[in-house]
Protein backbone atom coordinates (compact mmCIF):
# COMPACT_ATOMS: atom_id res chain seq x y z
CA UNK A 1 0.00 0.00 0.00
CA UNK A 2 1.02 3.45 -0.94
CA UNK A 3 0.99 6.34 0.74
CA UNK A 4 -1.64 7.96 -1.83
CA UNK A 5 -3.46 4.73 -1.41
CA UNK A 6 -3.05 5.62 2.76
CA UNK A 7 -3.91 9.78 2.53
CA UNK A 8 -6.70 9.01 -0.07
CA UNK A 9 -8.68 6.94 2.83
CA UNK A 10 -7.89 9.55 5.22
CA UNK A 11 -9.94 11.88 3.23
CA UNK A 12 -12.40 9.68 2.43
CA UNK A 13 -13.95 6.46 4.59
CA UNK A 14 -12.22 3.86 2.31
CA UNK A 15 -10.33 1.12 3.62
CA UNK A 16 -7.29 0.04 2.01
CA UNK A 17 -5.92 -3.32 1.58
CA UNK A 18 -2.06 -3.94 3.11
CA UNK A 19 -2.72 -3.49 6.83
CA UNK A 20 -2.37 -5.66 9.66
CA UNK A 21 -3.35 -5.35 12.96
CA UNK A 22 -1.33 -7.19 15.82
CA UNK A 23 -4.87 -7.92 17.89
CA UNK A 24 -6.79 -9.51 14.68
CA UNK A 25 -8.40 -6.24 15.11
CA UNK A 26 -10.73 -4.65 12.53
CA UNK A 27 -8.87 -2.22 9.93
CA UNK A 28 -11.18 0.03 9.73
CA UNK A 29 -11.62 0.87 13.06
CA UNK A 30 -7.98 1.61 13.43
CA UNK A 31 -7.62 3.28 10.31
CA UNK A 32 -10.27 5.86 11.81
CA UNK A 33 -8.12 6.77 14.65
CA UNK A 34 -5.56 8.23 11.82
CA UNK A 35 -8.24 10.10 10.19
CA UNK A 36 -10.38 11.15 13.83
CA UNK A 37 -6.44 12.86 14.29
CA UNK A 38 -6.51 14.90 11.10
CA UNK A 39 -9.71 16.13 11.53
CA UNK A 40 -10.13 16.56 14.88
CA UNK A 41 -6.46 18.40 15.30
CA UNK A 42 -7.45 20.58 12.60
CA UNK A 43 -10.87 21.71 13.84
CA UNK A 44 -9.62 22.09 16.78
CA UNK A 45 -7.05 24.62 14.80
CA UNK A 46 -9.81 26.43 13.15
CA UNK A 47 -11.54 26.64 16.81
CA UNK A 48 -8.72 27.84 18.36
CA UNK A 49 -8.66 30.53 15.89
CA UNK A 50 -11.99 31.64 15.26
CA UNK A 51 -13.32 31.84 18.31
CA UNK A 52 -16.22 34.59 18.02
CA UNK A 53 -17.05 32.89 14.73
CA UNK A 54 -17.32 29.78 16.07
CA UNK A 55 -19.78 31.41 19.31
CA UNK A 56 -21.99 33.24 16.57
CA UNK A 57 -23.41 29.64 15.21
CA UNK A 58 -22.45 27.20 17.63
CA UNK A 59 -20.08 24.85 18.35
CA UNK A 60 -21.70 21.82 16.56
CA UNK A 61 -22.62 24.13 13.40
CA UNK A 62 -18.69 25.38 13.11
CA UNK A 63 -17.29 21.66 13.21
CA UNK A 64 -19.32 20.70 10.88
CA UNK A 65 -18.54 23.92 8.47
CA UNK A 66 -15.16 23.38 9.62
CA UNK A 67 -14.83 19.69 8.24
CA UNK A 68 -15.89 20.48 5.15
CA UNK A 69 -13.51 23.17 4.97
CA UNK A 70 -11.18 20.80 5.44
CA UNK A 71 -12.12 18.18 3.52
CA UNK A 72 -12.23 20.74 0.46
CA UNK A 73 -9.27 22.79 1.31
CA UNK A 74 -6.70 20.89 3.88
CA UNK A 75 -3.28 22.95 4.92
CA UNK A 76 -0.64 23.05 2.22
CA UNK A 77 1.76 23.60 4.69
CA UNK A 78 2.87 22.80 8.23
CA UNK A 79 2.50 26.20 9.45
CA UNK A 80 -0.48 25.77 10.74
CA UNK A 81 -0.95 29.51 12.68
CA UNK A 82 -1.93 30.68 9.30
CA UNK A 83 -4.39 27.78 8.26
CA UNK A 84 -7.86 28.99 7.09
CA UNK A 85 -6.28 32.41 6.90
CA UNK A 86 -5.47 34.89 3.68
CA UNK A 87 -7.43 35.91 1.17
CA UNK A 88 -6.95 33.10 -1.29
CA UNK A 89 -9.31 30.69 -1.69
CA UNK A 90 -7.97 28.30 0.61
CA UNK A 91 -8.99 31.26 3.35
CA UNK A 92 -11.81 30.15 5.85
CA UNK A 93 -13.21 34.00 5.66
CA UNK A 94 -14.00 33.19 1.86
CA UNK A 95 -15.65 29.49 2.41
CA UNK A 96 -17.90 30.94 4.85
CA UNK A 97 -18.79 33.90 2.92
CA UNK A 98 -19.72 31.04 0.25
CA UNK A 99 -21.03 28.80 2.55
CA UNK A 100 -24.66 28.71 1.69
CA UNK A 101 -26.16 27.24 5.18
CA UNK A 102 -23.91 30.12 6.64
CA UNK A 103 -26.15 32.41 4.82
CA UNK A 104 -28.93 33.28 7.70
CA UNK A 105 -25.59 34.98 9.66
CA UNK A 106 -24.79 37.22 7.05
CA UNK A 107 -21.77 39.24 9.12
CA UNK A 108 -19.99 35.72 10.04
CA UNK A 109 -17.57 36.28 7.10
CA UNK A 110 -16.33 39.34 8.53
CA UNK A 111 -16.20 38.55 11.87
CA UNK A 112 -14.07 35.97 10.81
CA UNK A 113 -11.91 38.32 8.79
CA UNK A 114 -11.41 40.20 12.00
CA UNK A 115 -10.34 37.32 14.17
CA UNK A 116 -7.95 36.33 11.16
CA UNK A 117 -6.69 40.31 11.36
CA UNK A 118 -6.00 39.56 14.97
CA UNK A 119 -4.01 36.55 14.75
CA UNK A 120 -1.83 38.15 11.77
CA UNK A 121 -1.49 41.26 14.31
CA UNK A 122 -0.28 38.92 17.22
CA UNK A 123 1.94 37.18 15.18
CA UNK A 124 3.42 40.13 13.11
CA UNK A 125 6.98 41.58 13.25
CA UNK A 126 8.62 42.70 16.12
CA UNK A 127 9.27 46.78 15.04
CA UNK A 128 10.27 49.48 17.23
CA UNK A 129 8.05 52.42 17.48
CA UNK A 130 9.65 56.30 17.28
CA UNK A 131 10.21 57.83 20.41
CA UNK A 132 7.34 60.11 20.81
CA UNK A 133 10.01 63.38 20.81
CA UNK A 134 11.42 62.77 17.49
CA UNK A 135 7.47 62.53 16.38
CA UNK A 136 6.25 65.65 17.54
CA UNK A 137 9.67 67.94 16.69
CA UNK A 138 9.18 66.22 13.35
CA UNK A 139 5.35 66.48 12.95
CA UNK A 140 6.23 70.08 13.84
CA UNK A 141 8.12 70.81 10.82
CA UNK A 142 7.03 70.03 7.24
CA UNK A 143 4.30 68.21 8.03
CA UNK A 144 2.82 68.01 4.13
CA UNK A 145 5.69 65.98 2.72
CA UNK A 146 5.98 63.28 5.62
CA UNK A 147 5.46 59.89 4.92
CA UNK A 148 4.81 57.78 7.66
CA UNK A 149 5.37 53.81 8.16
CA UNK A 150 3.05 52.01 10.22
CA UNK A 151 4.16 48.76 12.97
CA UNK A 152 3.06 45.46 10.25
CA UNK A 153 0.34 44.50 12.82
CA UNK A 154 -1.98 47.47 11.26
CA UNK A 155 -4.45 46.76 9.46
CA UNK A 156 -8.06 48.49 8.65
CA UNK A 157 -11.25 46.46 8.08
CA UNK A 158 -14.42 48.36 6.50
CA UNK A 159 -17.53 46.39 6.80
CA UNK A 160 -21.32 46.94 6.09
CA UNK A 161 -21.32 44.75 9.40
CA UNK A 162 -20.61 45.49 13.15
CA UNK A 163 -17.63 43.28 13.45
CA UNK A 164 -15.65 45.36 16.19
CA UNK A 165 -19.16 45.47 18.52
CA UNK A 166 -20.17 41.73 17.59
CA UNK A 167 -16.31 40.88 18.56
CA UNK A 168 -16.57 43.39 21.98
CA UNK A 169 -19.67 41.86 22.74
CA UNK A 170 -18.15 38.37 22.82
CA UNK A 171 -15.68 39.10 25.05
CA UNK A 172 -18.20 41.33 27.62
CA UNK A 173 -16.86 44.77 26.82
CA UNK A 174 -20.26 45.90 24.93
CA UNK A 175 -23.53 44.14 26.11
CA UNK A 176 -25.23 42.25 22.70
CA UNK A 177 -28.67 43.52 23.43
CA UNK A 178 -26.74 46.51 22.38
CA UNK A 179 -25.71 45.70 19.28
CA UNK A 180 -27.01 46.48 15.98
CA UNK A 181 -25.06 43.81 13.75
CA UNK A 182 -25.82 45.57 10.49
CA UNK A 183 -25.01 48.82 11.16
CA UNK A 184 -21.08 49.83 9.48
CA UNK A 185 -18.28 49.66 11.61
CA UNK A 186 -14.32 50.26 10.63
CA UNK A 187 -12.43 48.38 12.77
CA UNK A 188 -8.66 49.51 13.22
CA UNK A 189 -6.59 46.15 14.37
CA UNK A 190 -2.53 46.62 15.87
CA UNK A 191 -0.29 44.97 18.10
CA UNK A 192 0.63 47.29 20.93
CA UNK A 193 3.97 45.83 22.70
CA UNK A 194 2.17 42.45 23.16
CA UNK A 195 -1.68 43.30 23.26
CA UNK A 196 -3.71 42.95 20.51
CA UNK A 197 -6.48 45.95 20.43
CA UNK A 198 -9.48 46.00 17.97
CA UNK A 199 -10.68 49.34 18.03
CA UNK A 200 -13.01 51.27 16.27
CA UNK A 201 -13.09 54.08 13.99
CA UNK A 202 -14.97 56.54 11.54
CA UNK A 203 -15.05 55.44 8.01
CA UNK A 204 -12.56 59.44 7.24
CA UNK A 205 -9.92 58.25 9.81
CA UNK A 206 -10.37 54.87 8.22
CA UNK A 207 -9.65 56.34 4.91
CA UNK A 208 -6.72 58.14 6.58
CA UNK A 209 -4.76 55.72 8.19
CA UNK A 210 -5.28 53.22 4.72
CA UNK A 211 -3.43 55.72 2.72
CA UNK A 212 -0.40 56.45 5.01
CA UNK A 213 0.18 52.42 5.63
CA UNK A 214 -0.28 52.99 1.44
CA UNK A 215 2.75 55.22 1.55
CA UNK A 216 1.28 58.25 0.63
CA UNK A 217 2.33 61.07 2.49
CA UNK A 218 0.15 62.94 5.05
CA UNK A 219 -0.72 65.75 2.92
CA UNK A 220 -1.88 62.81 0.26
CA UNK A 221 -3.97 60.73 2.78
CA UNK A 222 -5.74 64.35 4.40
CA UNK A 223 -6.67 64.67 0.88
CA UNK A 224 -8.14 61.32 0.56
CA UNK A 225 -9.91 61.35 4.26
CA UNK A 226 -11.38 65.20 3.99
CA UNK A 227 -14.01 64.57 2.01
CA UNK A 228 -15.62 62.38 5.01
CA UNK A 229 -17.35 65.01 7.79
CA UNK A 230 -16.13 62.64 10.55
CA UNK A 231 -12.55 62.74 10.05
CA UNK A 232 -10.46 64.33 12.57
CA UNK A 233 -6.55 64.39 11.55
CA UNK A 234 -5.56 64.95 15.22
CA UNK A 235 -7.48 62.15 16.74
CA UNK A 236 -6.30 59.75 13.80
CA UNK A 237 -2.54 60.84 14.32
CA UNK A 238 -2.68 61.03 18.39
CA UNK A 239 -4.47 57.41 18.06
CA UNK A 240 -1.64 55.65 16.23
CA UNK A 241 1.20 57.76 18.59
CA UNK A 242 -0.56 56.22 21.46
CA UNK A 243 -0.41 52.72 20.45
CA UNK A 244 3.09 52.89 18.94
CA UNK A 245 1.90 52.32 15.51
CA UNK A 246 4.74 54.84 13.81
CA UNK A 247 7.52 53.33 13.41
CA UNK A 248 9.09 55.45 10.85
CA UNK A 249 8.89 58.73 9.34
CA UNK A 250 10.72 60.55 6.37
CA UNK A 251 10.76 64.02 4.87
CA UNK A 252 11.06 64.42 1.03
CA UNK B 1 25.08 -1.15 5.61
CA UNK B 2 24.95 1.20 2.57
CA UNK B 3 27.91 3.05 1.36
CA UNK B 4 26.11 6.12 1.52
CA UNK B 5 25.18 6.37 5.30
CA UNK B 6 28.47 5.73 6.24
CA UNK B 7 28.85 9.11 8.21
CA UNK B 8 31.21 9.39 11.29
CA UNK B 9 29.55 9.14 14.89
CA UNK B 10 30.94 12.83 15.33
CA UNK B 11 30.09 14.25 12.42
CA UNK B 12 27.60 15.92 14.20
CA UNK B 13 27.79 17.11 17.86
CA UNK B 14 24.41 16.87 19.82
CA UNK B 15 24.25 20.71 20.75
CA UNK B 16 26.37 22.84 22.44
CA UNK B 17 25.56 20.59 25.36
CA UNK B 18 23.07 18.05 26.10
CA UNK B 19 19.72 18.72 27.87
CA UNK B 20 20.36 17.96 31.49
CA UNK B 21 19.24 14.19 32.61
CA UNK B 22 16.07 15.91 34.65
CA UNK B 23 12.63 16.32 34.05
CA UNK B 24 11.59 18.76 31.72
CA UNK B 25 8.24 20.24 30.51
CA UNK B 26 6.45 21.51 27.39
CA UNK B 27 5.94 25.17 27.56
CA UNK B 28 2.42 26.14 26.84
CA UNK B 29 1.22 29.48 25.34
CA UNK B 30 -1.12 29.96 28.71
CA UNK B 31 1.74 29.36 31.25
CA UNK B 32 4.96 31.48 29.82
CA UNK B 33 3.37 34.35 32.13
CA UNK B 34 3.70 32.25 35.42
CA UNK B 35 6.56 30.10 34.24
CA UNK B 36 8.63 33.80 33.69
CA UNK B 37 7.45 34.91 37.06
CA UNK B 38 8.02 32.08 39.05
CA UNK B 39 11.09 30.42 37.02
CA UNK B 40 9.93 26.64 38.25
CA UNK B 41 12.58 24.27 39.22
CA UNK B 42 12.44 22.34 35.65
CA UNK B 43 15.68 20.85 34.12
CA UNK B 44 14.62 22.17 30.88
CA UNK B 45 11.25 23.43 28.48
CA UNK B 46 10.45 21.74 24.99
CA UNK B 47 8.82 23.59 22.32
CA UNK B 48 7.13 22.68 18.56
CA UNK B 49 9.12 24.49 16.32
CA UNK B 50 6.19 24.87 14.06
CA UNK B 51 5.13 27.08 16.61
CA UNK B 52 7.55 29.58 17.02
CA UNK B 53 7.59 29.83 12.85
CA UNK B 54 5.85 33.26 13.21
CA UNK B 55 8.06 37.01 12.57
CA UNK B 56 7.55 38.55 15.92
CA UNK B 57 5.00 38.97 18.85
CA UNK B 58 4.47 37.37 22.35
CA UNK B 59 5.89 34.01 21.35
CA UNK B 60 9.35 34.94 20.30
CA UNK B 61 9.38 37.53 23.19
CA UNK B 62 8.41 34.83 25.65
CA UNK B 63 10.88 32.31 24.74
CA UNK B 64 13.69 34.35 24.24
CA UNK B 65 13.69 34.97 28.32
CA UNK B 66 13.10 31.44 29.15
CA UNK B 67 15.90 30.49 27.05
CA UNK B 68 17.88 32.81 28.96
CA UNK B 69 16.85 30.71 31.90
CA UNK B 70 16.53 26.83 30.75
CA UNK B 71 17.48 24.57 28.25
CA UNK B 72 15.81 24.08 25.21
CA UNK B 73 14.42 21.08 23.58
CA UNK B 74 13.35 21.84 19.96
CA UNK B 75 10.52 19.14 19.19
CA UNK B 76 9.48 19.07 15.02
CA UNK B 77 6.12 18.00 14.15
CA UNK B 78 6.23 18.66 10.72
CA UNK B 79 9.36 18.20 8.82
CA UNK B 80 7.51 14.55 7.37
CA UNK B 81 10.99 12.19 7.48
CA UNK B 82 9.14 9.54 7.19
CA UNK B 83 7.26 11.13 3.66
CA UNK B 84 8.41 10.71 0.14
CA UNK B 85 9.97 14.14 -0.18
CA UNK B 86 11.46 16.49 2.27
CA UNK B 87 10.20 19.77 2.24
CA UNK B 88 13.66 21.88 1.68
CA UNK B 89 12.17 25.07 2.35
CA UNK B 90 10.32 23.91 6.20
CA UNK B 91 13.99 22.45 6.62
CA UNK B 92 15.55 26.13 5.73
CA UNK B 93 12.75 27.65 8.38
CA UNK B 94 13.99 25.10 10.98
CA UNK B 95 17.38 25.83 10.49
CA UNK B 96 16.57 29.65 10.95
CA UNK B 97 14.81 28.72 14.32
CA UNK B 98 17.95 26.56 15.39
CA UNK B 99 20.26 29.34 14.43
CA UNK B 100 18.33 31.96 16.29
CA UNK B 101 17.59 29.47 19.96
CA UNK B 102 20.33 27.59 19.82
CA UNK B 103 18.36 24.51 21.28
CA UNK B 104 20.17 22.00 23.15
CA UNK B 105 17.51 19.39 21.29
CA UNK B 106 16.34 19.27 18.27
CA UNK B 107 13.82 16.10 17.35
CA UNK B 108 11.33 14.11 14.84
CA UNK B 109 9.44 12.00 14.27
CA UNK B 110 9.89 8.46 12.96
CA UNK B 111 6.24 9.24 11.06
CA UNK B 112 4.88 11.02 7.88
CA UNK B 113 2.22 14.43 7.87
CA UNK B 114 2.91 15.37 4.45
CA UNK B 115 1.79 14.53 0.84
CA UNK B 116 1.27 15.86 -2.42
CA UNK B 117 1.37 18.86 -0.90
CA UNK B 118 -0.83 18.60 1.79
CA UNK B 119 -0.19 18.75 5.32
CA UNK B 120 -2.34 15.98 7.01
CA UNK B 121 -1.20 17.59 11.06
CA UNK B 122 -1.02 14.29 12.40
CA UNK B 123 2.29 11.56 12.88
CA UNK B 124 1.24 8.74 10.05
CA UNK B 125 2.96 5.50 9.67
CA UNK B 126 5.24 3.94 7.44
CA UNK B 127 5.99 0.42 5.87
CA UNK B 128 8.98 -0.72 7.36
CA UNK B 129 11.31 -1.88 4.38
CA UNK B 130 14.27 -1.87 2.63
CA UNK B 131 12.74 1.35 0.55
CA UNK B 132 11.61 3.39 3.27
CA UNK B 133 14.86 2.82 5.62
CA UNK B 134 17.01 4.52 2.44
CA UNK B 135 14.73 7.31 2.27
CA UNK B 136 14.18 7.76 6.50
CA UNK B 137 17.87 7.45 6.69
CA UNK B 138 18.10 10.17 3.72
CA UNK B 139 16.25 12.64 5.25
CA UNK B 140 17.92 12.45 8.38
CA UNK B 141 21.17 12.73 6.67
CA UNK B 142 20.21 15.97 5.29
CA UNK B 143 18.45 17.43 8.56
CA UNK B 144 21.80 16.86 10.01
CA UNK B 145 24.31 17.79 7.67
CA UNK B 146 22.10 21.03 7.19
CA UNK B 147 21.37 21.70 11.25
CA UNK B 148 24.81 21.05 11.66
CA UNK B 149 24.11 18.78 14.27
CA UNK B 150 22.58 15.10 15.48
CA UNK B 151 18.95 15.05 15.63
CA UNK B 152 16.23 12.87 17.40
CA UNK B 153 14.66 10.23 16.56
CA UNK B 154 11.22 9.56 17.97
CA UNK B 155 9.36 5.97 18.22
CA UNK B 156 5.66 6.61 17.02
CA UNK B 157 2.59 5.62 18.28
CA UNK B 158 1.15 3.58 16.00
CA UNK B 159 -2.41 1.81 15.13
CA UNK B 160 -2.09 -0.62 12.37
CA UNK B 161 0.80 -1.83 10.77
CA UNK B 162 1.94 -2.92 7.13
CA UNK B 163 2.07 -6.36 5.36
CA UNK B 164 4.64 -4.83 3.15
CA UNK B 165 7.55 -4.23 6.27
CA UNK B 166 10.18 -6.53 6.18
CA UNK B 167 11.50 -5.11 9.19
CA UNK B 168 10.60 -4.64 12.95
CA UNK B 169 9.92 -1.39 14.27
CA UNK B 170 12.93 -1.39 16.54
CA UNK B 171 15.02 -3.07 14.31
CA UNK B 172 14.08 -0.44 11.93
CA UNK B 173 15.48 2.43 14.42
CA UNK B 174 18.09 0.47 15.31
CA UNK B 175 19.40 0.56 11.69
CA UNK B 176 18.42 4.60 11.40
CA UNK B 177 19.80 5.57 14.46
CA UNK B 178 23.01 3.49 13.18
CA UNK B 179 23.40 4.54 9.68
CA UNK B 180 22.66 8.13 10.19
CA UNK B 181 24.26 8.56 13.65
CA UNK B 182 21.37 10.23 14.84
CA UNK B 183 19.92 9.62 17.95
CA UNK B 184 16.95 8.19 19.67
CA UNK B 185 14.33 10.21 21.15
CA UNK B 186 12.45 7.35 23.29
CA UNK B 187 9.29 8.31 24.22
CA UNK B 188 8.08 5.97 26.40
CA UNK B 189 4.26 6.16 26.51
CA UNK B 190 4.25 5.48 22.27
CA UNK B 191 6.30 2.05 23.42
CA UNK B 192 3.55 1.41 25.70
CA UNK B 193 0.58 2.19 23.36
CA UNK B 194 2.30 0.85 20.22
CA UNK B 195 3.20 -2.59 21.69
CA UNK B 196 -0.02 -3.04 23.67
CA UNK B 197 -1.95 -2.19 20.17
CA UNK B 198 0.19 -4.62 18.59
CA UNK B 199 0.42 -6.96 21.07
CA UNK B 200 4.05 -7.19 21.25
CA UNK B 201 5.88 -7.46 24.48
CA UNK B 202 6.98 -4.34 25.55
CA UNK B 203 9.81 -4.71 27.43
CA UNK B 204 11.82 -6.96 25.06
CA UNK B 205 10.78 -4.04 22.20
CA UNK B 206 12.40 -1.80 24.46
CA UNK B 207 15.77 -3.51 25.03
CA UNK B 208 16.01 -3.77 21.24
CA UNK B 209 16.05 -0.47 20.77
CA UNK B 210 19.33 1.59 20.70
CA UNK B 211 19.00 2.58 24.45
CA UNK B 212 23.03 4.06 24.19
CA UNK B 213 21.55 6.83 21.28
CA UNK B 214 18.88 8.15 24.29
CA UNK B 215 18.81 12.04 24.30
CA UNK B 216 15.60 12.00 25.66
CA UNK B 217 12.81 10.80 26.99
CA UNK B 218 9.07 11.69 26.41
CA UNK B 219 6.13 10.63 28.98
CA UNK B 220 2.45 10.89 28.40
CA UNK B 221 -1.16 10.15 28.91
CA UNK B 222 -2.83 7.94 26.60
CA UNK B 223 -6.67 7.35 25.95
CA UNK B 224 -8.61 4.33 25.46
CA UNK B 225 -11.34 3.19 22.62
CA UNK B 226 -13.16 -0.20 22.17
CA UNK B 227 -12.57 -1.24 18.64
CA UNK B 228 -14.98 -3.10 16.19
CA UNK B 229 -14.35 -6.57 17.57
CA UNK B 230 -14.50 -5.50 21.49
CA UNK B 231 -10.60 -5.23 22.03
CA UNK B 232 -8.91 -1.77 23.91
CA UNK B 233 -7.52 -0.10 21.73
CA UNK B 234 -4.81 2.53 23.45
CA UNK B 235 -4.73 5.91 21.90
CA UNK B 236 -1.68 8.54 22.59
CA UNK B 237 -3.88 11.55 23.10
CA UNK B 238 -0.89 13.42 25.30
CA UNK B 239 -4.35 14.74 27.39
CA UNK B 240 -3.98 13.41 30.88
CA UNK B 241 -1.16 12.07 33.48
CA UNK B 242 0.90 9.46 32.24
CA UNK B 243 -0.34 6.16 33.43
CA UNK B 244 0.89 4.25 36.44
CA UNK B 245 1.79 1.13 33.51
CA UNK B 246 3.89 4.35 31.72
CA UNK B 247 5.83 5.01 34.88
CA UNK B 248 6.85 1.69 35.33
CA UNK B 249 7.53 1.38 32.10
CA UNK B 250 9.64 4.38 32.15
CA UNK B 251 11.45 3.03 35.59
CA UNK B 252 12.94 0.08 33.50
CA UNK B 253 13.92 1.94 30.63
CA UNK B 254 15.93 4.29 33.41
CA UNK B 255 17.30 0.77 34.55
CA UNK B 256 18.77 0.02 31.24
CA UNK B 257 19.62 3.36 29.89
CA UNK B 258 20.60 5.02 33.44
CA UNK B 259 19.06 8.41 33.66
CA UNK B 260 18.10 10.61 31.24
CA UNK B 261 16.68 14.20 29.94
CA UNK B 262 12.96 13.37 30.93
CA UNK B 263 9.92 15.60 29.27
CA UNK B 264 6.01 15.58 30.53
CA UNK B 265 4.26 15.94 27.25
CA UNK B 266 0.74 17.34 27.69
CA UNK B 267 -0.78 19.28 24.67
CA UNK B 268 -4.46 18.62 24.91
CA UNK B 269 -6.87 19.85 27.75
CA UNK B 270 -3.79 21.71 29.42
CA UNK B 271 -3.77 21.53 32.67
CA UNK B 272 -2.51 24.56 35.48
CA UNK B 273 1.02 24.60 35.52
CA UNK B 274 1.00 22.83 38.96
CA UNK B 275 -0.15 19.75 37.95
CA UNK B 276 2.47 19.50 35.19
CA UNK B 277 5.26 20.25 37.84
CA UNK B 278 3.87 18.04 40.13
CA UNK B 279 4.17 15.37 37.09
CA UNK B 280 8.01 16.50 36.45
CA UNK B 281 8.57 15.88 40.17
CA UNK B 282 7.51 12.68 39.97
CA UNK B 283 9.65 11.99 37.11
CA UNK B 284 12.65 13.69 38.90
CA UNK B 285 12.11 11.38 41.67
CA UNK B 286 12.85 8.29 39.76
CA UNK B 287 15.56 9.75 37.83
CA UNK B 288 17.41 9.98 41.54
CA UNK B 289 16.48 6.80 42.66
CA UNK B 290 19.56 3.99 42.82
CA UNK B 291 18.00 1.96 39.93
CA UNK B 292 18.47 4.98 37.19
CA UNK B 293 22.04 5.59 38.46
CA UNK B 294 22.85 1.66 37.99
CA UNK B 295 22.65 1.37 34.42
CA UNK B 296 24.90 0.38 32.29
CA UNK B 297 23.81 1.25 28.88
Amino acid sequence: MNTTAFTSALLSTNTPDGLRMGNASDPATRLAVYRNNVFASLTNVLADSFPVTRALVGEEFFRCMAQQFIRLHPPRSPLLVRYGMGADEDSLVVFIANFPPAAGVPYLSDVAKLEAARIHAYHAADETPLEHKALTSALNSSVEQVRIRLHPSVQILASPFAIASLWFAHHGIVDISSVDPYSPEQALVLRDELDVLVLTISPGDATFINSVHRGETLQQAVSAAESHSDFDLTRAMQGLIRHRAIIHLSTE
Amino acid sequence: MNASHSIQRSAFPSGRANLPARAGLGLKVQHSGMVLESLPDVGFFEVHAENYLVDGGPFHRHLTRIRESYPLSLHGVGLSIGGESLDTAHLERIAALVNRYQPQSFSEHLAWSSHGGVFYNDLLPLAYTGETLQRVCNHIDRVQTRLRRRMLLENPATYIEFVDSTYTEAEFITEVTRRTACGLLLDVNNVYVSCANHRRDMHRYLRTLPLDRIGEIHLAGFSTEIDGLGNTLHIDTHGSEVADAVWQLYEYALGLAGPQPTLIEWDNAVPALDVLLAQARQADAMLRAPSAKLACA
